[in-house]
């Protein structure tokens, strides 16, 4: 798959009141058919390939709670991010191609949470995995 | 007390294998109440019914249901993200050629075809389409509307919640209208019979849209998924947050003159 989607759900309430991201982000991908694991967790594996293009969103629990995506801390020899915004909005995404996948790689996300901006960091959690092979059958490898 | 349950599905994953399961997973903002399957399909909500020693509700409980794409938009994008960007590049489009125009006939003839097809230059533009003008993916580059991957990037829509704790009473679930930007304003909420104790099970309806190419052309065919979910009523008694006690009283304040009586009779002032 050339194109993947990560939505990042996160619990603001939740990760204010624990003061801590773990188990306060649901993090979901397009790519479980091809080898994703952990889809709904903390701790996402994306399956990627040389080449794959990843889009970041995030998305509050509850909608009237603030959070953002400050940076994403990765292996620039693996994939490099760079933020962007929707045009005419405040709103951003960010993006990264995939430059190889050698082995499992885990990133770092920054957010900063709630209305008096409380910065958060959830470290290695999330990671990037190589994505299975398709047979000529449709089974995966 | 409102419960959020937001219901997230893998589009493209639903349309490749004609089904839901696996393929949607189920959040809520009760976990702390003790909801169980968090983002799996076997979530079961945690409804805490709050009532007055005399038995009588003193608080309504209410579930509230957002459903969307993995891939779509960010729901937190403006209604009319979609329309407005495409009329903003067309102006911009329209300045760029004006720029390069040498006589007043030519700036007439780019005005009236713009005029034609996207309004006035610059006018404000309050319309909005029920259909996205503009298909764009997650990241906001444009997709065209013939492809048949764009139908992932559309935001799913719950059509309907049925099942035995509609039938039985438990729930009383409608569809509303608000300002929220998630599903365009629409959503799909319901009260609670709190004196239902125990778990109850319910339907959603979930409508995603499979685009179907026939003879050159590609027709949006809507499909309804459903899904079950569960919701586990409990009761308990309306306390003071601040004593811990079920008999209103007095909130457990300090007067200041106390501490100021208390000073004097210690002879500090």
């Amino acid at each position: 798959m050339s194109q993947v989607s990560i939505k990042l759900v996160i619990d603001v309430t939740g990760a204010l009141q624990s003061g801590s991201l773990s188990g306060n982000i649901f993090a979901l991908d397009t790519n479980r058919r091809g080898g994703s694991q952990g889809n709904g967790t903390d701790a996402l594996q994306t399956a990627v390939s040389r080449g794959s293009e990843i889009t970041w969103m995030i998305s509050p629990l509850e909608c009237e709670a603030f959070v953002s995506l400050d940076h994403i801390v990765t292996d620039k020899s693996v994939v490099e991010t760079m933020r962007h915004q929707f045009p005419g909005t405040a709103i951003s995404y960010w993006r990264g191609t995939v430059k190889r996948v050698a082995h499992p790689t885990s990133y770092d996300l920054v957010f900063t949470i709630g209305s008096f901006g409380r910065q958060m960091v959830h470290t290695a959690q999330l990671g990037l995995i190589a994505a299975a092979k398709f047979t000529e059958k449709g089974s995966i490898q | 007390m409102q419960n959020s349950i937001v219901v997230l599905v893998d589009v493209e994953a639903v349309l490749a294998e004609s089904h839901l399961e696996n393929n949607f997973y189920l959040i809520d903002n009760t976990r702390a109440l003790g909801s169980s399957g968090e983002s799996k399909a076997s979530l079961v909500s945690a409804v805490v019914g709050v009532h007055n020693p005399d038995g009588s509700p003193a608080a309504e409980a209410v579930l509230n249901w957002i459903g969307y794409s993995i891939s779509a938009l960010p729901p937190t994008l403006p209604r009319s993200y979609n329309l407005r960007t495409v009329h903003g590049k067309h102006d911009k489009g329209l300045i760029a050629k004006l720029a390069e125009s040498n006589s007043p006939k030519d700036v007439a003839a780019l005005l009236a075809v713009h005029n034609d097809k996207h309004g006035a230059f610059g006018e404000q533009r309050g319309e909005m389409q029920y259909l996205a003008v503009d298909p764009r993916d997650a990241s906001g580059e444009f997709v065209s509307p013939d492809a048949v991957e764009y139908s992932a990037h559309v935001n799913i829509a719950i059509v309907g919640v049925r099942g035995e704790a509609v039938d039985n009473g438990v729930i009383f679930p409608g569809l509303y209208g608000s300002p929220d930007f998630y599903t365009e304003g629409w959503y799909w909420s319901a009260s609670v019979d709190t004196n239902k104790v125990g778990s109850h099970e319910y339907i959603l309806d979930i409508q995603i849209i499979r685009p179907v190419r026939e003879n050159g052309t590609v027709t949006w065919v809507p499909e309804i998924h459903s899904l079950t979910a569960h919701i586990e009523v409990t009761r308990t008694i309306l306390v003071n947050g601040f004593s811990g006690a079920a008999e209103a009283g007095f909130l457990p304040l300090v007067s200041p003159l106390a501490g100021l009586s208390l000073s004097a009779m210690n002879g500090e002032i």
